[in-house]
């Protein structure tokens, strides 16, 4: 199955300090499947989406969007491309209300509470008021809402209750996202692309397909 | 006593120091929402822009409004925008702490006082023009009523107004606040923090410049009145916890007017002292019951904000060789010949102080802006015991724990506090100690000189600091090693993982805090023998702010820095002129968006990059 890449990465080295997070990492994200990042902790897997959202500055390589070279955009400017990140924990303003907080997607909010309606009734709280998971959900939603050309979800399953969870994958079908795991999901779609990393390296990419396949060995 | 209706004129001349008041905070509070940093720099915007002003309008001969237009539309928001881009915005990116968030703007006030001194002289100007015509109205009851008076108040509703209702209603006011909340996280949902942190710049520097083209008119004009008295309306951003816009207005103009009442009350007998003092420094008396007052819930969203002096946790490094350069530096001047070392007396008093910071703030984590104003306490102490005929010696002795007791009184209430709370809480109490202690008639009159009279050699002197000093570096060495140092690193990089751990947090803070305030104690002791006497000029709040810039400038968390920097600074002014030393201070910590871990830590990563 070949359809055109959306984002990738090529050759990118990420370094905090003496650190080096990621070590010459190829990713591609092609259109309208979903990929995986798998590892450990530490492998990599939330420096991938750091390097692709403009958050860390990458020292080699490039980050292309559809063919073009955005590595040296701002976070906001990758945003506004479609390239939009929802991080693992606390991805949502404190003083903001619910309905705050999706306006600032700048699209009517009605279509993301047909899809989560146990938003609605949140719609004026604040989202210190909320648990933990209707904080994750509220910034997935957010994100769903700005129609984003590539979704980077960074453990989205956290804290989410399961009806919840089986929604939310239901939305991700059909669009270009790259999700972070430890283990591939029983969910996902033999078609979806998945990378391994270990220790800041891609060390297999291929179908999920492929990856069940040769693990049954 | 006057006429009862008196104090309703007396009321209306507050409104005016009342309304100039509510403005600044009003800027204050905006600019702090939108982009994180409590801006100390206010007043110098303040001061730069009424200078402008008098220049364009009465040295060039330019029309009032085209003049005022030009100050207060261009140039201080472009100022504003400038002070983003250059200074804050690359402190933001590297999410820098609430420390190097105010040393940075201590750096912008230092350095805006010394460009205004160097370009239009430090002499007193009474002829800065009032933007509105000074004409009164006769209001019904034949009250009199300035009409400057008037349009001072209408700016102040207008603006607090205008705020209210972008941030309410707008779709920018959705996004500052977002960004106010979480600068990162903002940028991810399509917003430029960049931007918005502009725009705050911009409208804090606006108010900033016309906070003090309203109040230079009131006042005399020079380099160093108007900062501090804008430094001085913090009072009315504390009292709005940087969050509320009508606390702030009501608590201007409140003070104004209260302030006016206070000059007419006029009680004789024994309260009048008390009553003359609280008047002539009604804002310090309220920044320090407004940073007292517990803060509650609203300590919550500024702790957010950035609670630590750095963000990640820096390596700890053990550099064998700064020991030995600082006692080699240091001894040099007992072995030159002539007057040399008068000049450097100062220096191990200094050191001492800074090292406190180093103590308190880069090994405990905790931003204290008092360790200046507890070097005073020590520096006072020593003076009135000196002149009751104390030895020198025990005075150093009685002062040190006097300001460990001082210490503990003062920190038990401060040490639950973090982050811009804490600097606050401790900025005030060095504002208050200095208005109500220092600068009073009943502390300082009839101090005779502090000097031993054993050490009347300055060389004998010097040598006699250099071994207190020497004792200082090494209860710092003692802290920072071993179990207590691990504790402090703990409780400094992760609370709760320090209490998980079993670290009784709070009194290995006070502790910490104690230890700091007899160590600047013991440095105020040698500044005050070293002078002679008894300097309230030395101790002043923002003298110890340029003393906190010092450290982080040089490390925060390098002791070594610490003793070198006041001799380079000491060396630095009497080679040049007095005051040089703030403003290359003032400069440097500017740049901290460039420099981080300071000095020392840039001069690590060279040597690690050669080596």
């Amino acid at each position: 199955m070949t359809t055109p890449l959306r984002l990738a990465l090529r050759g990118v080295t990420v370094r905090r300090g003496p650190v080096v997070r990621l070590a010459g990492v190829d990713i591609r994200c092609p259109a309208d499947r979903l990929g995986f990042l798998i590892g450990r902790n530490g492998s990599g897997r939330t420096a991938v989406l750091e390097a692709l959202a403009g958050l860390v500055p990458h020292h080699d390589g490039t980050v292309l969007l559809d063919g073009r070279d955005i590595g040296s955009l701002a976070p906001h400017r990758r945003a506004a491309l479609g390239v939009v990140l929802v991080p693992a924990r606390r991805a949502v303003f404190p003083t903001l209300t619910v309905a705050e907080t999706l306006a600032l997607a700048g699209r009517p909010p009605q279509p993301i509470l047909d899809v989560f309606p146990e938003l609605a009734p949140l719609l004026p709280r604040r989202a210190t008021a909320l648990s933990g998971g209707q904080q994750q959900l509220l910034a997935l939603a957010r994100a769903l809402l700005t129609e984003p050309v590539v979704l980077l979800l960074d453990e989205p399953d956290r804290g989410l209750a399961p009806s919840v969870t089986a929604r939310l994958h239901e939305q991700l079908a059909g669009r270009t996202a790259l999700l972070t795991a430890r283990t591939l999901p029983s969910w996902a779609p033999s078609s979806a692309l998945v990378h391994v990393l270990e220790r800041g390296r891609v060390v297999w990419h291929g179908e999920a397909g492929e990856l069940r396949a040769a693990s049954r060995f | 006593m006057a006429a009862p209706g008196l104090a309703i004129d007396f009321a209306l001349a507050g409104v005016a120091v009342g309304s100039a008041a509510a403005l600044s905070g009003v800027g204050l509070v905006v600019c702090y929402r939108l982009t994180g940093v409590l801006n100390l720099a206010q007043g110098g915007i303040a001061v730069f822009t009424a200078y402008l002003l008098r220049e364009l309008a009465v040295v060039r001969g330019w029309p009032l409004w085209l003049a005022a237009a030009v100050c207060l539309l261009l140039v201080a928001p472009g100022l504003g925008v400038l002070l983003q881009f250059g200074v804050f915005g690359p402190l933001r990116r590297r999410a820098a702490g609430v420390g190097e968030l105010v040393v940075a703007s201590v750096g912008v006030l230092v350095l805006l006082i010394g460009l205004v001194a160097a370009m239009w002289g430090t002499a007193p100007l009474a002829d800065v023009p009032s933007l509105v015509p000074v004409r009164t109205f006769t209001l019904p009851g034949g009250r009199l009523l300035r009409l400057d008076t008037v349009a001072q108040l209408g700016a102040v509703l207008v603006v607090a107004c205008a705020v209210w209702a972008v941030g309410r209603f707008t779709r920018f006011g959705v996004r500052s606040r977002a960004v106010a909340d979480d600068p990162a996280l903002a940028e991810l949902a399509g917003v430029n923090a960049e931007a918005v942190g502009a725009v705050g710049w911009a409208f804090g520097a606006l108010t900033a410049g016309l906070v003090g083209v309203l109040l230079a008119p009131l006042v005399l004009l020079d380099p160093y009145g108007l900062p501090l008295l804008v430094l001085e309306t913090l009072a009315v951003a504390v009292a709005a916890r940087f969050h509320s816009l009508p606390v702030a207005v009501a608590a201007g103009l409140a003070l104004g007017i209260v302030q006016a009442e206070l000059a007419w009350l006029h009680p004789s007998g024994t309260l009048m002292p008390v009553v003359d003092a609280g008047q002539s420094n009604l804002f310090a008396v309220a920044l320090l019951v407004a940073a007292l007052v517990p803060w509650g819930e609203a300590e919550q969203g500024l702790v957010g904000g950035g609670a630590l002096l750095a963000g990640p946790a820096a390596p700890r490094h053990r550099d064998g060789w700064a020991p030995l350069l600082c006692a080699v530096v240091l001894l040099t001047p007992l072995a030159l010949r002539g007057g040399g070392v008068r000049a450097l007396l100062t220096v191990p008093g200094i050191a001492l102080v800074l090292l406190s910071v180093v103590l308190v703030t880069g090994s405990g984590g905790l931003v204290s802006l008092a360790q200046g104003a507890f070097a005073g306490l020590g520096a006072l102490g020593t003076a009135q015991l000196v002149s009751g005929q104390v030895p020198g010696g025990a005075a150093l002795v009685v002062a040190v724990l006097g300001l460990a007791a001082a210490g503990v009184l003062v920190g038990w209430p401060v040490v639950h506090r973090r982050g811009l709370v804490l600097a606050m809480v401790t900025f005030a109490l060095a504002v208050g100690l200095s208005r109500f202690v220092f600068q009073q008639p009943y502390a300082t009159a009839g101090l005779t000189g502090a000097r031993p009279s054993f050490l009347h050699s300055d060389r004998a002197l010097y040598a006699a600091e250099l071994a207190v000093l020497a004792a200082g570096a090494l209860l710092v060495a003692a802290v920072r090693r071993g179990r207590l140092g691990r504790a402090l690193l703990a409780t400094r990089d992760h609370e709760a993982g320090a209490w998980a751990a079993g670290v009784a947090v709070p009194r290995l803070k006070l502790l910490v805090f104690v230890l700091g305030a007899a160590l600047a104690g013991a440095g105020g002791v040698l500044l005050a023998m070293a002078g002679g006497a008894f300097d309230p000029a030395t101790f002043d709040p923002v003298q110890g702010l340029v003393w906190f810039a010092t450290v982080v400038v040089t490390g925060v968390d390098s002791a070594a820095g610490a003793v070198l920097a006041p001799f380079v600074l000491v060396a630095l002014d009497s080679a040049t002129v007095p005051g040089m030393s703030a403003v290359v201070v003032g400069a440097l910590a500017t740049a901290t968006g460039h420099l981080p871990g300071g000095l020392t830590g840039w001069a690590r990563s060279r040597l690690g990059a050669w080596s």
